[in-house]
């Protein structure tokens, strides 16, 4: 009996430490933790990793985690202090006095300070991105933690551009900036983000780790700001150009992220269990730009009539297929920003062959050829370009339709000589300062008195509620003026390994707050 | 053999000079640039403006010239548009380890397997093993090496596990990982290889045994084997040799296809980055290496003969 109950007494005493494990066990799983090397797979290489030199997502995509920005856009798109600690504005709205977070260090040890914001500014000012059609008078320290940024005008949306992913204002080191010039890109690729740069193998790979004296916010994440806390040892960028073995990789479990992937990859993808599918919005658009500046497309008749005849459904379907990746949406600004807007969206989508014949006959089209320009490895725009093609035709125009490679389309399309209509793409915008004829840039024409006025009184409003009513008048110009005419909202999906913790499917992927749980 | 050699050198320089002009005025006409890869499709006309002017893209043709040929006398190559601040020799000299590396191992397993299924099939004419290496053979020939690729990959990869989808390791990082990697790459390609070579040996081969000499070894008493592999295999050879010679020279331009599959870093993907993204200095430069390395390797040869062959004399 003795016997017993003192090997009970083990038993119960093993049962017990058998349980408090599993209990650990259980409790640890779904927690984040430190570890492991994080395997991303994208598409293309960029030419380089300095984000204030160019507009790519490829660059903002690598370069964003090992550097920041003194605001960034929030779950909403709007600016929240990222480097910054806040900001205040002049009376007369012309002088911004930006504070920023004190102890930050870049990956080299080095403090944080108003010399390198400065400088840092200072070159995107110079750079002629955003910023340098502020009219910017100066940028200077005010302290060792403060900086000013003096405007010659008020403007309400310094913030939202130092925010912009597009504008990418990154912060480095005054150093860097030195070495780099205005004319040269950065190539130190010091800065203050959760992970630092380690290696580039041109051809295959960027490679960062964990910056263990990051210090993130003391708040919740919001979108891309809040706290950023870096869990994976590593981040290997890799690029993969055949989509297919992106798709196999991911299955196989040698990516744990790949971007993007086709319509036929995603619909295996989604029943696999270890594989989670993203559709993210927003993401891009489908348009049809014209050459408002001369030819046929100088004519607003002409460019009514194409917004008249063209059938977004059809189109849509026909360009992206799988009806889960597009949906059919009028907004200039996308539908999940902010900035939405409706007026004049009853012109979209009218499909309506009869009136654009009818506006043909007016303008008194003579068969003169409408020449649309596509490149032919760019999806969808080809497709977009065959489909609109069939459905002017199908209204009486003289369609000639010509297709390069990508770079010999864009040298195309800076000559206003030779085309007239041209599918193109736009990447979503956190706010309508980035789009096209609003900070300038491609496509060329739409030149207008009225949308200048209204433009300019746009970058100068710093009342919200009248910036938005501004912004629907503009709006409401696309849709009467014609320069461009939108088809269609677009997604890439994004196929991510389940052992992939804290993944929010944002617009531009980002790995901080992600952790692997194997 | 003086007057020979120097002729020869001559007419090698030559070679290159008119492939350098050639190589300029090609990438000259080619519309479209690399401004828009390194700056995005939104860059505003100003941005591009300044970009061309860094890069010297909108100097006179004459003086690009003069600059391009000034480079190469110094050895200079230039420095890569999209890859800023890159030299173009750099980048060459730094791509040739995995396409180097893909060749040897997409020959050797092409060589192989094409010299074994030619063999095996002429020794068993119009049996099933002839039929049988034959028709391998002929995939071999009309499988595109990237379908071939991918299906590798589905196979080894996913299915099995056993190798990795993508990617490179150097052979600083050891023989075995860069093998390992290289693997499904050097079969994919090596296999067009032995399909061309499989049918070259079988043929001849096959004429080889209907030699003569080859009854008269049948008839001294000797196995088959002997006969086959001493006396015919090795006759045989000779002019297989010289596809062979010419089926390394296509698996390097397979590899093309072949590196931007599996994501090698070698030359061929540098090549077809450096043309999509019009970046003018690195395809001339890597045209240019290509030409005085073909230029040199022939020279050598050309050189060769004269010293092998006392008859070749020009002088």
């Amino acid at each position: 009996m003795r016997l017993v109950a003192r090997n009970l007494r083990w038993l119960l005493l093993v049962f017990l430490l058998v349980a408090a494990s599993g209990f650990a066990v259980s409790a640890q799983a779904g927690e984040p933790q430190q570890g492991g090397t994080l395997v991303v797979a994208m598409p293309a290489e960029p030419a380089n990793l300095d984000m204030q030199g160019s507009t790519l997502n490829y660059i903002r995509y690598i370069a964003w985690h090992f550097f920041e920005t003194l605001f960034t856009p929030d779950e909403n798109f709007d600016p929240i202090p990222m480097l910054a600690s806040g900001y205040t504005v002049s009376e007369d709205g012309r002088i911004y006095t930006i504070t920023l977070r004190e102890g930050i260090l870049f990956h080299n040890g080095k403090e944080l300070t108003s010399e390198d914001a400065v400088a840092s500014v200072k070159r995107a000012v110079d750079r002629g991105k955003m910023l340098g059609s502020f009219n910017i008078l100066d940028v200077r320290a005010a302290g060792k933690y403060a900086m000013e940024i003096e405007l010659a005008e008020p403007m309400g949306l310094v913030i939202n551009a130092l925010a912009l992913s597009r504008t990418s204002v990154t912060i480095h080191p005054k150093e860097a900036i030195d070495e780099a010039g205005n004319d040269g890109n950065i190539t130190d690729y010091t800065g203050t983000g959760p992970f630092k740069f380690v290696d580039w193998q041109r051809g295959q790979y960027v490679l960062l780790e964990r910056f263990d004296d990051y210090k993130p916010l003391d708040e919740a994440p919001n979108g891309y700001g809040g706290a950023r806390v870096p869990y994976v040892d590593q981040i290997k960028f890799m690029f993969v150009t055949e989509p297919s073995v992106r798709a196999i990789g991911l299955e196989a479990g040698d990516f744990h992220l790949a971007w993007p992937l086709t319509p036929d990859d995603r619909d295996r993808l989604e029943s696999d269990p270890a594989v989670n599918v993203y559709t993210s919005a927003p993401w891009m658009y489908s348009l049809i730009f014209s050459n408002s500046s001369s030819g046929l497309g100088g004519q607003l008749q002409f460019r009514q009539a194409v917004q008249a005849a063209v059938d977004c459904a059809e189109a849509m379907e026909g360009a992206v297929g799988d009806p889960g990746l597009y949906r059919l949406d009028p907004g200039i600004m996308w539908k999940e920003t902010a900035w939405y807007s409706t007026v004049g969206t009853e012109l979209y989508n009218q499909a309506d062959p009869a009136r654009a014949k009818e506006i043909l006959f007016r303008m008194g089209y003579d068969g003169e050829p409408v020449r649309i320009v596509s490149s032919t490895t760019e999806q969808p725009l080809l497709s977009i370009a065959l489909i609109v093609k069939q459905q002017l035709e199908d209204i009486g125009m003289t369609v000639d339709l010509q297709t390069f490679d990508v770079a010999t389309t864009k040298q195309v399309l800076l000559d206003p000589e030779r085309w007239d209509l041209s599918p193109l793409d736009s990447s979503y915008r956190d706010h309508p300062l980035m789009l096209y004829r609003i900070s300038g840039g491609l496509p060329i024409g739409w030149e207008d008195a009225g949308r200048d006025a209204l433009v300019q009184a746009f970058w100068l409003e710093q009342d919200p509620v009248k910036a938005s009513e501004i912004w629907d008048a503009i709006h409401g110009m696309y849709y009467l003026d014609v320069p461009i005419a939108k088809l269609g909202d677009f997604f890439d999906p994004i196929g991510v390994r389940t052992e992939v913790k804290g993944y929010v499917n944002m617009p531009e992927f980002f790995f901080w707050n992600v952790w692997l749980d194997d | 053999m003086l007057g020979y050699v120097i002729r020869r050198v001559c007419g090698a320089l030559l070679t290159v000079f008119v492939v350098a002009t050639i190589a300029f005025t090609l990438m000259s006409i080619i519309p479209g640039d690399a401004a828009f890869y390194v700056l995005g499709k939104e860059a505003t006309g100003g941005d591009i403006t300044r970009f061309r002017e860094q890069h010297g893209l909108n100097d006179p043709i004459h003086v690009r010239l003069a600059r391009w040929y000034g480079g190469l006398l110094r050895g200079d190559l230039g420095e890569s548009i999209t890859q800023t601040g890159e030299s173009v020799v750099g980048l060459v000299l730094g791509r040739l380890e995995p396409t180097v590396l893909l060749a040897t191992f997409a020959s050797i397993i092409g060589i192989s397997m094409g010299v074994l299924f030619g063999v095996l099939a002429a020794v068993r004419r119009g049996k099933l093993l002839d039929f049988a290496s034959m028709i391998l053979a002929l995939l071999g020939i009309s499988v595109p090496g990237f379908w071939l690729g991918l299906n590798l990959i589905l196979l080894f990869s996913l299915r099995l596990g056993w190798l990795p989808t993508a990617g490179y390791a150097p052979i600083s990082d050891g023989f075995l990982t860069t093998l390992k990697y290289l693997v499904l790459p050097a079969l994919a390609l090596g296999f067009s290889q032995a399909g061309v070579i499989a049918r070259m040996a079988r043929a001849n081969l096959l004429q080889v045994l209907s030699e003569d000499y080859m009854t008269t070894a049948r008839s001294k008493g000797l196995r088959e084997w002997r006969v086959v592999v001493v006396h015919g295999i090795r006759n045989s050879l000779i002019p297989t040799l010289g596809v062979i010679g010419i089926s390394v020279v296509l698996v390097l331009g397979g590899a093309i296809i072949t590196e931007v599959v599996f994501v090698l870093p070698g030359l061929g993907s540098l090549t077809v980055n450096a043309i999509m993204n019009r970046d003018f200095t690195l395809m001339q430069g890597i045209l240019m290496f290509v030409a005085i390395i073909t230029t040199g390797v022939n020279l050598f040869i050309d050189l060769l003969y004269g010293v092998v062959d006392p008859r070749i004399r020009y002088g």
